[in-house]
């Protein structure tokens, strides 16, 4: 149990958000922290079944410092609720606590989110190399009906060249899911063979967490990815051993 | 022990997000604080499981509400509940209402004042109701109560049967309260609720945890208005002044359900009572 944790008020565009900091007790690399970012609800980082929580406070018993945030207008951050589109992350409440965090000594970030948390991590990649990462609970892909999102698609081959680490993660037959298997072969397919790129997918409903049973097995696992994906020991066993891959 | 960041927000007012030492693990306390000094105190009890989340925008409205008015308020997340840690098979009415105390105790060094009130939304109003004596509080209002206890515990095995409608799945009347009686858990919606909780609501009323004759707000929304007049003939009882308000709208609890089925549902209507809510308890608990 990480029990160090330190309650944050930190700047991003111009509001004051909320974020809780988890140091690793043990750490095993200096430099990294990793960013976890919820779904974009009004409870902010306890909705979901303070699963988010969770997957912070196992981040950081593994050795990895982390930072969960409220977004803009949600929890215990101030101001209107935002209004969530598609395409249209929130890469300030984003920068914010990547600021922060370089003010502390930081210097390479894996983001971890769900699905529009998810979906902001991804198009957080480009243009900011200091992202060494990103997990991708249930992430939205598609931009509209019936095709892949561009910044999506993007921000996916900026990834794969730059050698980011990626791990997509989803429940079969999850509406999320669905969106990612219709995008494949409208571009997303060739995108995907990127080294650095994992996908997985779970037996079982993924988004919003409602399953009891799964929540463990997913925080597992993304600790586990990165492990790899931090370590660079990509001959590690896979991530998932029980669990069927796409 | 964790540390808490102190920072204004917005102009004239002042935020604080702490873990307070509890015997369960630290308790996460959200603190909300006037400019000057405060002509009174509330802490707020929220309810639990997805209804926390569904409330919380309503409770963050409140507080500032209060703030507004010149009040400290308090809200805080059970043990085991969101940022506070802690063994979720812990988590009972008793510890509840004892991790309530503690963040009344700390809103009270915060805020340097004895004079508080009370809210409680669903089985929170069971943790508000409880706290009152304890704390010697002045007014209690009490959001989308349940008369009983074992009433709430019921209505989640119903929720957790409709989801089960959903995926297909069909069992006997009363199949998840007789598994939570043989010590299994119930697992709702991605929640565990755990055998230990179940049986600590099984003989608790709100009334019952009242000290007595003491205001009371009971705010409910449309469709539950046999809950408001059972708690509103209970109370009267206990000689307590009694304001009911029934809403216009109905409040709709595990939306997560009804969001599968409305992508486009809307929060509860609780926030468009928060500032009522402020009022009434500002003129009653004001020192």
């Amino acid at each position: 149990m990480s029990v160090a944790e330190r309650a944050v008020f930190f700047p991003a565009a111009g509001e004051t958000l909320f974020g809780v900091f988890a140091p690793a007790e043990r750490p095993r690399t200096a430099d990294l922290a990793v960013v976890v970012l919820p779904e974009a609800i009004p409870a902010g980082m306890r909705g979901e079944n303070a699963v988010m929580v969770h997957l912070a406070r196992a981040v950081a018993d593994a050795g990895y410092a982390s930072f969960r945030l409220d977004y803009h207008g949600t929890g215990e951050s101030p101001g209107p609720l935002p209004v969530v589109l598609r395409d249209h992350p929130f890469l300030d409440d984003v920068d914010g606590a990547i600021e922060w965090l370089r003010a502390q000594g930081y210097r390479r970030f894996v983001l971890a989110g769900s699905c529009f948390g998810a979906h902001t991590a991804l198009l957080a990649v480009p243009g900011r190399p200091h992202v060494h990462g990103v997990a991708l609970l249930s992430c939205l892909i598609a931009g509209g009906h019936d095709r892949a999102s561009q910044p999506v698609l993007a921000s996916v081959a900026e990834a794969g060249e730059r050698g980011v680490e990626v791990l997509f993660c989803f429940g079969r037959g999850d509406p999320n899911h669905v969106e990612f298997e219709a995008a494949r072969p409208l571009g997303l397919d060739p995108l995907l063979a990127a080294p650095t790129i994992d996908v997985e997918v779970l037996d079982g409903p993924l988004h919003s967490f409602v399953d009891a049973d799964l929540q463990p097995r997913v925080i597992d696992m993304v600790v586990r990815w990165l492990a790899r994906a931090v370590d660079g020991r990509r001959t590690l066993a896979p991530v998932t051993e029980s669990w069927t891959s796409s | 022990m964790g540390r808490g960041g102190l920072a204004p927000v917005a102009f004239g007012r002042r935020r604080l997000a702490e873990w307070v030492a509890a015997p369960g693990g630290p308790v996460m306390c959200y603190t909300h604080l006037p400019a000057g000094p405060a002509r009174g105190a509330v802490v707020v009890c929220s309810p639990l499981f997805l209804e926390a989340s569904e409330n919380a925008r309503a409770e963050l409205v409140l507080a500032e509400a209060l703030v507004d008015l010149g009040f400290a308020a308090q809200r805080f997340d059970y043990r085991s509940c969101g940022n506070s840690f802690g063994d979720p098979q812990e988590l009972t009415l008793e510890t509840a209402t004892l991790d309530c105390l503690l963040a009344a105790a700390r809103l009270r060094e915060h805020a340097g004042t004895d004079a508080l009130g009370l809210v409680g939304t669903r089985w929170g109003a069971l943790v508000a109701a409880g706290a009152c004596g304890p704390l010697g509080a002045r007014a209690v209002a009490l959001w989308e109560a349940k008369p009983h206890a074992q009433a709430y515990v019921d209505e989640l095995a119903r929720t957790q049967a409709f989801y089960d409608l959903w995926r297909d799945e069909r069992h006997p009347a009363g199949y998840h309260q007789q598994r939570l009686a043989a010590g299994h858990p119930l697992k709702l919606l991605g929640w565990r609720i755990y055998p230990a909780f179940a049986a600590s609501c099984s003989d608790e009323y709100v009334a019952g945890r009242l000290p007595g004759a003491i205001p009371t707000r009971l705010v409910h929304g449309r469709g539950r208005e046999a809950d408001s007049e059972r708690l509103t003939a209970e109370l009267a009882t206990l000689g307590c002044p009694v304001t009911a308000c029934v809403l216009d709208e109905r409040v709709l609890w595990w939306a997560g359900v009804n969001r599968l089925l409305h992508p486009d549902h809307a929060p509860p209507p609780l926030e468009a009572e928060a500032g009522a809510t402020a009022r009434w308890l500002a003129e009653r608990v004001a020192q």
